[in-house]
């Protein structure tokens, strides 16, 4: 069966065949090439204005199988129109066209099946003058039956065209070298409908006006499908691919040398420039953007309205900025290395004129993204981003953070969001940026002085500010910032020695201010809190180190960032504990709290407030563990310390540059000062003090024994520390009791001359001698009325008078006092010129003591009047002495001078052996009563001699003058004139325990028998006279008349 | 009766012993032996006079000061005095700074250029020498 079928095929295909061949001869026999070349030729002529030549022309079969066609060879069209340009306006070396003849002449319908032209040339110019050289064809106004023509292009192909096209007005020009164009589909009054497939080795376009444009491609491929209405309506499907795309504007770089393809489902209308985009993907370089929409360019003003929605593929940022002009963007990427998948969706809506751009939004995302830039010393890894851009060239463009998140350094992460208000003028800002930070990652970017960080760092920013680029960033420019950080284990080391420290630290930061709480021009808000605070000198030997417990502070400073103006600082704080330690000296305080302002570098204000405070000091450079100092230990349930402190650089005392203005209020306070032997206890003190004045409101002391309230003001203080003058006071000291020698030791040596500071120390090292010394530079008069005061043993009570105290000069003056012994009165200089140099003066009067007491109460009294111990009752008693001292007290007795006088009545003469000696030497009986009436002398001390001046005294029925002298080593020569009942005298001389008694002559026979009395006589009672007059000098009466 | 004798002998003797002694000190007497109180010459006392560690300075105005170096006391820490001097007795009157006098009353035995001595009446002598 098969085989039947073989043959059957076989002999029908051999007689089509013959009958084809059969045809072909008979065609050829009856057009021949050189008949059709004449037809055609005589045709064209009809049609075309120019010159032509067509060499050959032939019918072929098989070239247009199963149509039959013409093939043309070197079809060449002429029209020269300038000299400068080519004469030939087409030229083809072969053509071949299958057209229905029968159509054209029966239907005037131009059937063409197929048309190619191969290796040709086709060149269009426009003049001047807008005139093309294509304008060959012949025109017949009158013949409008060619409206009627259609055309029906079911394969139009040109291969290997070389096209060019000069428009000598719009001064374009058009060059594609080795195109071939493919052209399918139907033409009919004026709609053209089908495919087109054009192809091109190169492009050229150029426009020389003034828009200086420059496009070149290879390997241009483009298709068309779709129709081309009335050569207006473009409907249809666009695709074209460019290779080594290069774009020039002016000479800006635009393309340089990419791969550009576009895909469009496109809508035009030429005549109203309205272009409408669908399902269009653009590619450049392989980075895809996808654009909907429409594009209407104003017929009467060129203004272009855009409504399109574009979205881009997903760019990777490394491969999209190279394409980036770099006409746009400059050398702004030059430091900056960003990379990462960048995809944009948004849309471009609104009018491009001269006047107006469209806003174009876009969101934008970028992933897995990395930043670096060559100033700043953190790269940016694992980036993550949403944005939101605004962009509207005439009004305001915006772009919204919605997110952004980073890494740097592998362990630090970083997010942001917020906005950007006017993106491209000045922007406004407002951001939220969150931390989790490694604060050793981030060295770079603290002060150098600290050299050592670490420690983690949680941050929150919240800020708004303004930046425009025009300008250098200032931090005026910020409106708003919060920023909370939370620190773990913070560490610093500042200058490589001091170390600082704090487990935690909750820092709130908050700028700029509205409010100003101090006046000191508030910027920044920080609240800082922490558990503990360390501050530590790693290369002291000795330990220097600060520890806070529990601190708060509120404090508010200037704009810090402005170098312009220096610090200002406002804090209050408080802690649970402050623990200093510095050198030797260290502090411990409990519950310091307050207030702290520095209005500038010089001058600041410090308030403190505290409950149960209590400062340590110590000299053991230890930790006080407990709450003892070894050095001072102060403490207070109350204190309340308000300072101002007023820097003035040019002063040398330090006190006086610090200028400190203070109040001061403590209840209950204790200073425990190890130097002293007592603690002083302080229940209550309210002082106010400035560099002219000390006003001492209430002092209540306690020192040891001693419990005082102390008032008064002191003032001059400035121009004491100037060294210009003393230090004054005028003081009221009102004291239950008054221990002196608690007194002299608190106060031993304040304010000595530096001299004398050196001259007790080389005495103190040498002998061990520690006088004291009366403060210097100072003058103060302190009215006393002390109840009870103890000196040396001695107490006294009822004290009142002044004491003053002038420049290293201690005065009491005209102190009176009463103890059990006598109501007294005393004046007492005391002056240490210098250490082995004191002088001790006083005028000392008592009035009505016992004897014996007065022995008691003043040994020395027994050493100037050896003889007093042997008369017992009261007496009044005047000594007026002074003499210079050595440094360990010791009488210096070349300087030693004195006076006494005493005074006694209804004294009785104790009966001891001495008494029994001289009774028995001057025949006394011995029932004499050893009464004396009473008893007057005068005694004068110079050097270790002490002169003992006549005195009468009577006892009984007998009457003597004694007189005499003994010196300080205690040997004597006395003399007692017996005056009654006989005048007798008796020498008694020798050592104390070993006197020799000498019956004589009585010595003074007439002194007291002023008409009798003798020149010597006269003279001794002239002295005695001038001792007591100048004794008496110094006596105050109880009225205050002398 | 030859004891007897023998004491009015012995009286005798001692009686015209006696009377010369009188005789003698009467014309020594006569004769300026025993002179009343020397007068010197006060202007001769002005000047420094040093007696080992002990110095005095004696002003023509009748004002003085004196120190002694064996206490480490040098002249511009010297204590006041005022001075008299009549005849040959030196009184000097020693002021207390805050007020009081202690007299010290001499019998100057010898004043010249170079030389000042007085006693008190304790019979203690000082010798100085002219300083300055």
């Amino acid at each position: 069966m098969k085989k039947a079928l073989k043959i059957g095929l076989i002999s029908i295909g051999s007689v089509i065949l013959i009958l084809a061949i059969a045809v072909t001869i008979a065609l050829y026999s009856l057009f021949s090439p050189s008949k059709l070349a004449k037809i055609v030729n005589n045709q064209a002529d009809r049609y075309l204005t120019c010159d032509f030549h067509i060499d050959k022309v032939g019918l072929t079969f098989f070239k247009t199988f199963p149509k039959i066609g013409l093939d043309l060879e070197n079809v060449v069209l002429k029209n020269p129109q300038n000299t400068l340009v080519s004469d030939t306006l087409l030229y083809a070396k072969n053509c071949v066209a299958s057209l229905n003849i029968r159509e054209l002449l029966k239907n005037k319908h131009a059937e063409i099946n197929d048309f190619s032209l191969d290796n040709g040339l086709v060149n269009l110019y426009i003049d001047e003058h807008g005139n093309g050289n294509y304008n060959v064809f012949v025109t017949h106004p009158e013949d409008t039956t060619s409206e009627n023509y259609t055309i029906d292009l079911q394969k139009v192909k040109a291969t290997n065209l070389d096209i060019r096209y000069l428009n000598a007005q719009t001064k374009q020009k058009v060059v594609a070298k080795e195109a071939d164009v493919t052209v399918k589909g139907t033409f009919v009054e004026n709609n053209l409908d089908g495919h087109a497939d054009v192809k091109a080795k190169n492009l050229l376009f150029v426009m020389a006006d003034s828009t200086r444009l420059h496009f070149s491609g290879n390997q241009i491929q483009a298709a068309y499908d779709g129709s081309f209405t009335d050569f207006n309506l473009i409907d249809g499907n666009l695709n074209a691919d460019i290779q080594d795309a290069v774009l020039i504007l002016d000479t800006t770089h635009y393309l340089n040398g990419m791969d550009i393809a576009v895909s469009s489902d496109l809508q035009a209308d030429l005549a109203a420039r309205d272009f409408q985009l669908k399902e269009t993907r653009l590619s450049l370089d392989k980075q895809e953007l996808e654009v909907n929409g429409r594009v209407n360019i104003d017929t009467t003003n060129s203004d272009i309205h855009t409504d399109l929605h574009y979205k881009t593929g997903n760019w990777k940022i490394e491969e999209v900025l190279p394409l980036v002009p770099r006409a746009i963007i400059g050398n702004k990427l030059d430091d900056i290395q960003i990379d990462g998948n960048i995809a944009l969706e948004g849309d471009v809506k609104g009018t491009f004129s001269e006047t107006q751009t469209p806003k174009i939004t876009s969101d934008i995302a970028w992933h897995n993204g990395r930043f670096a830039m060559k100033d700043l010393p953190l790269d940016f890894e694992k980036a993550d981003g949403l944005f939101d851009l605004h962009l509207d060239l005439d009004n305001q463009s915006d772009v919204t953070v919605k997110s952004l998140s980073a890494t740097t350094r592998k362990r630090n992460k970083l997010t942001a969001s917020g906005t950007i208000k006017n993106l491209l003028g000045k922007m406004l800002c407002d951001i939220v940026a969150t931390g989790n930070l490694h604060i050793t990652d981030f060295k770079d970017f603290l002060p150098e002085d600290f050299t050592e960080y670490g420690g983690k760092a949680d941050l929150k920013v919240n800020t708004q500010f303004a930046y425009d680029p025009e300008r250098d960033f200032s931090v005026d420019n910020i409106t708003k910032a919060v920023i909370n950080g939370q620190f773990k284990d913070l560490k610093m080391l500042y200058d490589d020695t001091m170390s600082v420290y704090s487990p935690d630290m909750q820092v709130d930061l908050t700028f700029p201010l509205t409010e100003k709480p101090y006046k000191i021009n508030e910027w920044l808000n920080a609240k800082v809190k922490t558990s503990e605070l360390s501050i530590l000198n790693i290369r002291s030997h000795a330990r220097k180190e600060i520890i806070g417990n529990a601190i708060q502070l509120d404090a508010y400073t200037n704009n810090l960032l402005d170098s312009t103006v220096e610090l200002k600082l406002a804090t209050t704080y408080q802690l649970n504990q402050l623990r200093i330690w510095a050198d030797t000296i260290s502090a411990d305080l409990s519950n310091p709290q307050g207030v702290f302002v520095l209005k500038n570098m010089n001058q600041m204000r410090f308030d403190f407030n505290g409950n149960d405070v209590s400062v340590s000091v110590s000299n053991s450079g230890q930790p006080t563990n407990s709450s003892k100092g070894d050095l001072v230990d102060f403490t207070t349930d109350k204190i309340n310390l308000q300072a101002e402190i007023d820097y003035k650089e040019n002063e040398e005392h330090p006190l006086l540059q610090w200028s400190p203005v203070v109040k001061l209020q403590t209840t209950n306070a204790k200073a425990d000062i190890r130097d002293l032997e007592h603690a002083v206890v302080i229940p209550a003190l309210n002082l106010d003090f400035n560099p002219q004045k000390c006003v001492l409101k209430k002092a209540n002391l306690k020192f040891g024994q001693s419990d005082v309230n102390l008032t008064g003001t002191i003032t001059g203080i400035e121009r004491y520390l100037h060294g210009k003058g003393l230090l004054k006071g005028n003081l009221e000291l009102i004291a239950n009791y008054l221990n002196l020698n608690e007194l002299i030791a608190l106060t031993n040596g304040f304010g000595a001359p530096d001299s004398l500071v050196e001259q007790a120390e080389e005495v103190a090292a040498q002998s061990g001698d520690s006088p004291f010394i009366v403060p210097f530079g100072v003058d103060v008069n302190m009215n006393t009325t002390i109840k009870k005061a103890l000196y040396e043993e001695a107490e006294f009570r009822n004290i009142a008078g002044r004491v003053y105290v002038k420049d290293g000069v201690l005065v009491l003056e005209e102190m009176g006092l009463t103890n059990d012994a006598a109501r007294m009165q005393l004046t007492a200089m005391y002056r240490t010129p210098r250490m082995n140099h004191l002088f001790l003066g006083f005028d000392f009067h008592l009035l009505d003591i016992k004897i014996d007491k007065l022995i008691a109460m003043i040994p020395e009294v027994d050493t100037i009047l050896p003889m007093l111990k042997a008369f017992s009752g009261n007496a009044e008693f005047h000594f007026a002495a002074e003499t210079y001292l050595k440094s360990n007290y010791d009488i210096k007795y070349s300087t030693l001078r004195g006076a006494a006088a005493i005074n006694g009545h209804d004294l009785v003469v104790l009966d001891n052996e001495t008494y029994k000696t001289i009774a028995k030497k001057l025949m006394f009986s011995k029932k004499t009563e050893n009464k004396i009436d009473s008893l007057s002398t005068e005694i004068t001390i110079f050097k270790n001699e002490i002169d003992v001046y006549p005195f009468l005294l009577s006892i009984d029925k007998y009457s003597a003058i004694i007189s005499g002298r003994h010196n300080l080593d205690m040997t004597y020569d006395y003399n007692i004139s017996l005056l009654k009942p006989v005048r007798i005298g008796l020498d008694i001389i020798g050592l104390e325990d070993r006197l020799k008694y000498k019956v004589g002559k009585a010595k003074y026979a007439t002194l007291f028998v002023p008409e009798k009395r003798k020149v010597v006589e006269s003279n001794v009672m002239e002295l005695k006279t001038l001792i007591n007059k100048t004794l008496q000098e110094n006596v105050k009466t109880e009225n205050g008349v002398k | 009766m030859k004891k007897t004798a023998h004491i009015i002998q012995n009286i005798r003797k001692k009686g015209i012993t006696g009377l010369c002694f009188c005789c003698v000190v009467l014309l020594m007497a006569g004769c300026d032996l025993f002179p009343s109180k020397e007068k010197f010459d006060k202007t001769l006392l002005s000047g420094y006079w040093v007696s080992g560690t002990v110095h005095e300075f004696y002003n023509a105005n009748g004002t003085g000061y004196t120190w002694d170096t064996a206490d480490d006391v040098t002249e511009e820490e010297a204590q006041p005095f005022t001075w008299t001097l009549e005849k040959a007795t030196l009184t000097q009157i020693h002021q207390m700074e805050m007020g009081g006098n202690v007299p010290k009353t001499y019998t100057v035995t010898k004043l010249n250029t170079t030389s000042l001595e007085y006693h008190d009446d304790y019979g203690k002598y000082y010798t100085y020498i002219k300083d300055r």
